[in-house]
């Protein structure tokens, strides 16, 4: 799976993450503070304006930590009763529909159909359920200001904050709802898209071993299956007639041969393998040239993609991941490496071979290294390795160190040394080749002018399987995150803004989140023709976007007020959620498990965003009118 | 009038509006239905016609996708939009080699633009050919070809009246199946492909014959149909090309080893395939049409009228010739009067302009005044005649070298005689032997090989110029010449292709420089001006290097007369040198062919034994007869340096003598004997002696 942005663990992320909204929320905070001082300032003379700023400031603390949950609660019921009369069951029959049709628009004859089904399910629920969020919370507020039922609620004893909060609550509650009916139904929609079942071809079973008598019984067999959604599968059948329909498209099926009377008969079952939740435990890539120098990247063989970096055949470069946590407890029968490789050719080669690459592990500590694995490279498929836990290289590489006569370290040397007999020739992993849980895997490629290439996610140890149900709950948590911070915005803009110009405002957030990745680069400077200033005048004089303008005044004024509107857009970009890194569909669909720091560390994210909308909607509701 | 009651009678005449509006919305739009066995169909109101004489309806274009259809409605007319945005998000998914949400985005742009042809073309490409060869695994790459094939043949369900489609599948199964760098492996692939082929037969599921189908289906369509290839490719081409599938079944019938039968019968196939191509309709470009397996008849034709315009004006042409060769220049009469093989480049060109010159066209014969007044009018009906027939002939020729038409001809009859079956069997079994290691059935069957080829170009001589032919013989020759070397021989003396390597070298344009340096070189001597004859013959030399390396079995006397050429000239060469008192150089550029001369030659050989028997002499204590074998061993040495003067030159040679040079001094000085001065070797000692 390609992973491009690195996951950091939440214990390094909590106190950046924390440091930096406490920041925001303090410069906001003061920021706030002074505008809305000034503005009274303005209409009220400067000691009644103070005075005013610091009553609504002092009250405001009672509203926000005196909320009576009674109260909320009343609210929230009332949202979601309002929402259920606006038909808000309508999205739900939609979906309905949607996956009512969708087999027309899948192929389950696809390479991977799992993520197809997947991206589907998971892209359709948070487009209807984030159009369902911003209609309802851009539009509540303001419609009861409208039709003055919120009058009828603030002559009753509520505070703006119970008001903000309930609203807030009641929508997520019924959005939540939905994503969970949703949610199930997709899981049924999935397994039942996928379910198939092949027969075996009795004719094409052949013997595997030659002298072998298949009519005789009880010898292996290979064979063939029928074609069912665009595929078949190779059949490998033991002596027993147990066996199974090899992987194909992610799956493969148990087949069991049975007699029924003086027929033979092949019960095939489901797919399996297909609805996993891989644990891996990704390590840190670094590279090795030729020379054995460390590189920051390998070779570019000039890909347009620049995700993957190149591993010189035949040579000393390597690429060396670092794991941590490998230790009997983690793995204790054996280590189980996957892997995805690119290849490249220089030369065409032996084209029936793929290109051969070798697996070392090494001790950081001591500089052990063994040869692990020499393999065929396949490309663009997870390459599974099972490395036992004792192993018996042919070749071992160590640290030599030459000493001095003082027993001081001269010189250290890599020595590679084919096993002989007075070197051990059966090794540990975890006693001699991790240090208190760490081990490098060194991948080399062995053949001359070919290239692997590789990226930090390439490679991985899965340490066990999590449940698939739970992590396509997972990834639904990931769109339930996106809706709270759509009804947050949705609510907090239509506390001051008209219902309409409330959902524009919440859209243009939607669309900033989605691309504040984007927007930040932009901010930086780091995508061609500049600024928009810049940009515009490139445009108008048909000048390319990597071409330095002439030097002179136009360009100088033109980048200055760039300069200075690319910090604004910087502003307003950090200041938007990034809805994008809420999307796990990735993860559900290539069957990787959605680590606990991925959850905790969105969640945090999306709860901080929330905290801080619903504050602000409270501070505007508070000044208007009808809520005095 | 209450505010109800408005509303009902505003509804009211709404509704007598919209009754109104229906009739015509009837004639303009109701749908056509079919025949059925019980009521006969409607051809459906104006528009419903419109579509249908127009060839617009959706039937006309193929299958309707009820999916296809809901995508359309469901992008509420934005499908261009959409399709641009999924195209280029396909691109993305492509960069990112995310094959499977290619595949799920292209599914997606065909069914929202299902009409649109260059998308099934461009994309259909796309897999087959770019996304293929991403992949590693040879595998995995014919799955991706026959992705993009499988997307080419929905593409035909929605678009069953478009050729373009069906000849794309025709070439990708064709071309691309088996002309890849792969082509052995898909093709075997192709023929264990149950999913593709279904339940064509095993002895059906060739590439090439199953392309030629799909050339087929094209052709059919659009003699069918009212339908063209709408701007893509030449007609003639595209004619051609169900044809040459069967011509490249037939040769990848025999490069997978199946000879006899098969390979004549697929042989014949394609000579009748050539010859019915030959016989179609072709358009051309201004109009016309032409046949290109007519222009025998047309040239005959042409032959015809020139003779009745020649019986209307008797002794005319002969005299018009007679003048026009009196205007030759005389370097234009000497090119003409020189033999063709003999003659410089620069006369090559002035022959041809004096060729054409003399050539007498038919409007001089007319417009000569020696024409009978009486046989104008008819003369010049016939040179009208003679004008449009030569126009003919002049495009019909053109669009035979655009398909190579005499070429595949001739190939296709030449392939199915039966020498040419045997020379390639042998060919085949030859090179099966080789890369087993069977060195003796190798050698048999290149033989073999060989005296089938001769026997074909001697009953074929045009097939001494075919380039197939010269590649064919040139790759036998150089599995023959590694069998042979393995077993340390040269070709034999009464090799079979010797008069085809003579022959070879003979055409070569760079003949003309050794025979022009050679003058020069030859001249120089004459005069006495050793250094330039010496100069010129490093150039005549340096070209035969160049004929070497095009013609590598020369080096193993593929043909003996041309490599004693080469040695004659080599001994020139160093006899100059000699005369100049220059040694000769140490890179001396045809050290290689040399030395395999050498090592073949039996006194070389007679020497090697003399200086062994003087080696096991000396092992014995026998130092007289050693000492006789070493004297021996070097007059024999001598002879064979005399032999290849070069040799001299030769470091690894000296080295080698030095050696025993230097052992026969320890034996002499053992039986406390000087070296003679007059020593048989002594320019090797003078030579390498010192290092």
């Amino acid at each position: 799976m390609v992973i491009e942005t690195e996951q950091i663990p939440f214990h390094e992320w909590i106190l950046w993450a924390s440091l930096n909204w406490l920041l925001v929320v303090a410069a906001l905070a003061v920021t706030g503070l002074f505008l809305s001082s000034l503005i009274a300032v303005v209409r009220h003379g400067p000691a009644r304006g103070l005075e005013l700023t610091f009553r609504v400031v002092g009250s405001s603390f009672a509203d926000l930590f005196c909320m009576s949950p009674r109260r909320v609660w009343a609210l929230t019921w009332l949202a979601i009763k309002d929402s259920l009369r606006r038909r808000v069951v309508i999205v739900f029959v939609l979906f309905l529909i949607l996956l009512l049709f969708a087999g027309w628009f899948l192929d389950p004859g696809s390479d991977h159909p799992l993520r197809l089904y997947i991206s589907f399910v998971l892209t359709s629920t948070s487009y209807l359920v984030l159009l369902l969020m911003l209609f309802l919370s851009a539009f509540s507020l303001p419609a009861d200001l409208k039709s003055k039922t919120l009058h009828t609620v603030v002559t009753k004893p509520v505070r703006p904050s119970e008001i903000v909060l309930g609203r807030m609550l009641g929508f997520i509650l019924l959005g939540t709802f939905l994503l969970v009916l949703m949610g199930a139904m997709s899981y049924v929609f999935v397994a039942r898209g996928l379910a198939h079942t092949h027969e075996v071809i009795p004719s094409s079973l052949k013997v595997v071993q030659p002298g072998d008598d298949a009519a005789k019984g009880d010898v292996p067999l290979k064979g063939k299956s029928t074609s069912v959604n665009n595929h078949r599968h190779d059949v490998a059948l033991d002596r027993k007639g147990r066996g199974r329909l090899e992987m194909t498209q992610d799956h493969f099926h148990r087949v069991i041969r049975r007699k029924q009377g003086d027929k033979t008969v092949y019960e095939v079952g489901q797919p399996e393998g297909m609805r996993i939740a891989r644990v891996p435990v990704y390590g840190k890539l670094r590279f090795m040239d030729s020379q054995r120098q460390e590189k920051e990247a390998g070779t570019n063989v000039g890909d347009e993609w620049s995700y993957r970096s190149y591993i010189e055949g035949g040579s000393l470069a390597a690429g060396v991941w670092s794991f941590e946590g490998v230790t009997p407890e983690q793995f204790p029968e054996r280590l189980q490496v996957e892997m995805t490789l690119g290849v490249f050719r220089t030369w065409k080669g032996d084209i029936e071979q793929g290109i051969a690459g070798v697996l070392l592990l090494r001790n950081p500590k001591t500089g052990l290294t063994v040869e692990a694995k020499i393999f065929p490279a396949r490309e663009f498929s997870t390459d599974v390795h099972q490395i036992a836990r004792k192993l018996t290289p042919e070749t071992v590489y160590y640290l030599k160190r030459e000493e001095d006569s003082d027993g001081l370290v001269k010189k250290v040397k890599y020595v590679r040394e084919e096993i002989t007999g007075h070197r051990k020739s059966q090794y540990d992993l975890f006693d001699d080749l991790t240090d208190d849980g760490r081990l490098e895997i060194w991948l080399q490629c062995l053949d001359p002018n070919q290239y692997l290439g590789v990226a930090q996610a390439d490679m991985y140890l899965r340490a066990r399987d999590a449940s698939f149900a739970l992590n396509f709950m997972k990834g639904y948590f990931g769109i339930w995150m996106q809706m709270v911070l759509v009804v947050g915005f949705g609510v907090m803009f239509s506390t001051f803004l008209s219902g309409s110009v409330a959902m524009i405002a919440t859209v243009g957030m939607l669309i900033g989140g989605f691309f504040r990745a984007f927007m930040i680069k932009l901010a930086m400077g780091e995508t061609y023709g500049g600024g928009p200033v810049e940009s515009f005048i490139r445009l108008l004089t048909q000048d390319n976007v990597v071409s330095d303008l002439p030097a002179g005044l136009r360009t100088t004024v033109a980048q200055t007020t760039d300069a200075v509107l690319q910090k604004g857009l910087l502003v307003v970009a950090k200041l938007l959620p990034p809805l994008r890194e809420f999307d796990c569909a990735g993860y559900v669909a290539y069957g990787f498990n959605i680590s606990a720091d991925w959850i905790a560390e969105q969640g945090l994210t999306t709860l901080s965003f929330a905290v801080a909308l619903f504050v602000v909607g409270y501070f505007f509701l508070k000044t208007r009118e009808v809520a005095k | 009038m209450t505010s109800r009651r408005r509303s009902f009678i505003r509804k009211i005449v709404y509704l007598v509006i919209i009754a109104l509006f229906l009739p015509l919305l009837y004639w303009l739009g109701h749908p056509a239905t079919l025949d059925t066995e019980t009521d006969k169909g409607s051809p459906g109101g104006m528009l419903a016609q419109q579509r249908t004489d127009q060839k617009l309806d959706q039937v006309y274009l193929g299958k309707i996708d009820p999916t296809s259809e809901t995508l359309k409605l469901a992008t509420l007319g934005m499908r261009g939009i959409a399709a641009n945005i999924l195209w280029t998000k396909g691109i993305e998914y492509q960069k990112k080699k995310d094959w499977t949400n290619l595949s799920a985005t292209l599914n997606q742009i065909v069914k929202l633009q299902p009409n649109f042809i260059d998308v099934w073309r461009h994309q259909g490409w796309n897999l087959s050919y770019n996304c293929s060869a991403e992949f590693d695994d040879y595998r995995e790459r014919y799955h991706w070809v026959i992705k993009g094939i499988d997307f080419l043949k929905l593409g035909t369900t929605y678009n069953q009246r478009e050729p373009r489609l069906l000849r794309d599948i025709g070439w990708f199964i064709g071309w691309k199946i088996g002309r890849a760098d792969e082509h052995e492996q898909f093709r075997l692939l192709f023929k264990e492909d149950d999913d593709f082929n279904g339940a064509r037969p095993q002895n059906e599921r060739d590439n090439w014959l199953v392309g030629k189908q799909w050339f087929r289906k094209a052709e059919n369509l659009i003699d069918t149909e009212d339908v063209s290839l709408r701007g893509m490719k030449s007609p003639v081409v595209f004619r051609s090309q169900a044809a040459m599938c069967q011509m490249n079944c037939a040769d990848a019938t025999e490069k997978d080893g199946k000879f006899g039968e098969v390979a004549k019968r697929q042989w014949q196939q394609a000579a009748k395939d050539w010859s019915d191509f030959g016989r179609l309709p072709i358009p051309t470009t201004d109009g016309r049409t032409v046949h290109l397996g007519e222009v025998a008849r047309l040239h005959n034709d042409r032959r015809q009228l020139l003779k009745q315009l020649d019986d209307l004006a008797p002794g005319v042409r002969e005299n018009l010739f007679k003048e026009k060769e009196s205007r030759l220049t005389d370097e234009q009469r000497k090119a003409r009067n020189t033999p063709e093989h003999l003659r410089p480049p620069e006369q090559f060109a002035l022959a041809a302009e004096a060729e054409a010159f003399l050539e007498v066209e038919p409007h001089e014969i007319v417009r000569n005044h020696d024409m009978p007044r009486e046989n104008q009018a008819e003369a010049k009906n016939l040179l009208e005649k003679i004008t449009i027939l030569e126009s003919l002939i002049r495009i019909t020729e053109s669009y035979r070298g655009i398909v190579n038409y005499d070429y595949w001809k001739l190939r296709a009859e030449v392939e199915q005689e039966k020498g040419m079956l045997d020379a390639r069997k042998a060919t085949y079994a030859g090179n099966t032997a080789l890369s087993k290691g069977d060195l003796t059935t190798a050698m048999k069957e290149f033989a073999d090989a060989s005296a089938s080829w001769i026997a074909m170009l001697s009953k074929y001589p045009i097939l001494m110029t075919d380039r197939t032919t010269t590649d064919d013989i040139g790759d036998l020759l150089e599995s023959y010449g590694k069998a042979l070397d393995q077993r340390d021989q040269l070709f034999p003396s009464d090799f079979a292709l010797a008069e085809f390597v003579r022959m070879q070298v003979k055409e070569s344009p760079k003949t003309y420089q050794i025979r022009n340096s050679l003058q020069k070189a030859e001249e120089a001597e004459s005069e006495g001006d050793l250094a330039t004859a010496a100069t010129f013959y490093e150039k005549v030399l340096q070209v035969w290097r160049g004929i070497i390396a095009d013609l590598p079995s020369l080096e193993q006397r593929s043909d003996p007369a041309t490599a004693d050429v080469i040695l004659a000239m080599i001994r020139k060469y160093a006899d100059v040198l000699k005369k100049l008192d220059r040694p000769v150089p140490s890179d001396f550029i045809l050290h290689q062919f040399v030395r395999v001369q050498m090592e073949h030659d039996p006194e070389t050989r007679a020497a090697q034994l003399a200086i062994e028997r003087s080696e096991r002499a000396l092992d014995r204590g026998e130092l007289s007869a050693a000492r006789k074998d070493y004297e021996q061993g070097f007059a024999l040495w001598r002879r064979v340096l005399d032999r290849y003067p070069t040799l001299i030159a030769d470091g690894t040679l000296g080295e080698e003598l030095i050696e025993v040079i230097d052992q026969y001094r320890q034996l002499l000085k053992r039986q406390k004997v000087d070296m003679p001065k007059d020593f048989i070797l002594q320019d090797v000692l003078d030579r390498y002696g010192q290092r």
